[in-house]
């Protein structure tokens, strides 16, 4: 546990009174007894806000490891929504319009602006 | 020895015989790539890379395994794709379509079997794998394998098995598709050929607007067309002679053998052996398919309004299997008229294919959000 938190009590503060701000060896102990797995929540009182710090610190690789398995889990959730059929040729179809339009209009421009450009820097 | 004999054994053992017919596989690819001579140049690398995944206990693969570093050094990020893409660009001569630019509508019309694969493949597979299946029909290896690595797709190796088999199969699949669309008459269409001079200015501006362009109306296709131009710009800017020959034979043969073989980490037999892999070179071919009756109908569609007819053929060499496509619709003119010259027209039409390809490759990112 980190007993540095007094350094954020003011003296302003006034929901822990029995702290002694001016006492700087005094341990404040506002922590609840350890539950049936032994593992001793840490919050902190006094300052304002409750708010639970976790104490386990995880290695950057530990922490890519869950995103990529958060990425993962995406994937798969998509995959388990996926219901296979007909119907879905008939859903993209919107797609298929949408896309070959696009290209057309890319292309289209790219004729243009060379076009352009063969005009300008005509040889 | 006892190693050898445990090994032997590991391979009867559950679904290890799977690692066996992987093999086959294996060794049919690396005779397609030397004894046919098809796409000897990612063929060979595949089928050596499906060996070598496919041992019990391989070394080449896991945590810390030779191939599984060059995967996610290159295939993940999908870097090895697009410095390839320098590469493919600094190839290409984009004269033909500057100097008539119009051809570039046949290599939009030939994008269609990817959407209409798209359709068809979303019967069977979820949207991203649809997706990714769908860009086979890019008939691009670098943009099949970028889409379907920003998708997410889990069939990586099937579908680059499958792009780059039906680009070498191209003079096998296109002939009778085209025949079947097009009529004796039509295929004997001639296309007169005026040279016109494209000015230097020109060829080095064309790159660097396509790519603002592109970007500005598809951003995810920034990476694809970017480095495809760049390339491209290296060649023609007239003052890195070097570089271009670096991207174009150096740079170019070294990015294919590691990609090659590297991909061949998702031809592992628990991965690649099943229906969907079947499914897929089935979807790969139904879009290399729709891509030539694409073309090939959208000339004949504007030849309802053209007073000079145009060969419904050169259509088909919109897909972007340069130069083979180009070159098989000139073979077939020829065959129906010696004295019918579609090369000009069929290269540019071929050419087009590449932008409109990887334009398509963007356009299909930005449908299904990369991630």
């Amino acid at each position: 546990m980190d007993n540095n938190y007094k350094d954020t009590i003011t003296e302003n503060d006034t929901q822990s009174p029995a702290v002694d701000i001016t006492a700087p060896d005094q341990v404040l102990d506002t922590n609840p007894p350890a539950d049936a797995a032994g593992d001793t929540p840490v919050i902190f009182e006094g300052v304002g806000t409750d708010f639970v710090r976790d104490d386990s610190t995880k290695e950057p690789e530990e922490m890519a490891e869950e995103e990529e398995g958060m990425e993962t889990q995406a994937i798969t959730e998509q995959d388990e929504d996926f219901t296979p059929g007909a119907q879905n040729f008939v859903s993209n179809l919107g797609y298929m319009g949408k896309g070959m339009l696009a290209i057309f209009v890319v292309i289209g421009v790219i004729m243009a602006v060379t076009a352009l450009l063969n005009k300008v820097f005509k040889k | 020895m006892e190693i050898l004999y445990e090994n032997l054994l590991l391979l009867g053992q559950g679904d290890n015989w799977k690692m066996i017919v992987m093999w086959a596989i294996g060794g049919i690819l690396i005779y397609l790539a030397i004894a046919k001579k098809m796409e000897p140049t990612l063929l060979l690398p595949m089928g050596f890379g499906a060996l070598i995944v496919n041992i019990p206990l391989s070394g080449a693969i896991g945590e810390e395994g030779a191939l599984t570093t060059l995967y996610e050094a290159g295939i993940a990020n999908e870097l090895f794709p697009l410095i390839l893409f320098i590469g493919i660009g600094a190839m290409i001569d984009f004269g033909p379509v500057l100097s008539n630019p119009k051809l570039m509508l046949f290599g939009a019309a030939a994008q269609f079997g990817i959407f209409f694969t798209l359709c068809a493949a979303s019967m069977f597979f979820a949207p991203n794998d649809a997706a990714s299946i769908a860009i086979i029909g890019a008939a691009d290896g670098p943009t099949a394998i970028v889409v379907a690595q920003q998708l997410g797709s889990k069939y990586l190796g099937a579908i680059m098995v499958a792009a780059y088999s039906y680009m070498a199969l191209v003079p096998v699949i296109q002939p009778p598709i085209i025949k079947l669309c097009t009529t004796k008459k039509e295929r004997m269409i001639r296309m007169p050929y005026t040279q016109k001079s494209v000015s230097k200015t020109t060829r080095i501006l064309f790159p660097i607007v396509i790519t603002i362009v592109a970007g500005l109306i598809a951003p995810a296709s920034v990476s694809l067309v970017g480095f495809l131009m760049f390339g491209n710009l290296i060649r023609e800017c007239g003052v890195l002679d070097s570089l271009s020959e670096t991207a174009q034979k150096v740079l170019a043969n070294l990015v294919t053998i590691f990609l090659g073989i590297t991909v061949a980490t998702q031809m592992q037999a628990d991965k690649f052996l099943s229906l969907d892999t079947l499914m897929i070179l089935g979807l790969g071919l139904f879009a290399f398919i729709f891509d030539t009756a694409g073309g090939v109908f959208f000339a004949k569609f504007l030849n309802l309004f053209l007073k000079e007819k145009i060969n419904p053929m050169i259509g088909a060499a919109g897909i972007s299997a340069f130069p083979m496509s180009g070159r098989i619709v000139h073979k077939m003119g020829q065959d129906e008229d010696p004295q019918n010259f579609l090369l000009m027209h069929s290269i540019g039409v071929n050419v087009s294919g590449q932008i409109a390809s990887v334009i398509a490759g963007g356009l299909i990112l930005a449908f299904f959000g990369a991630k």
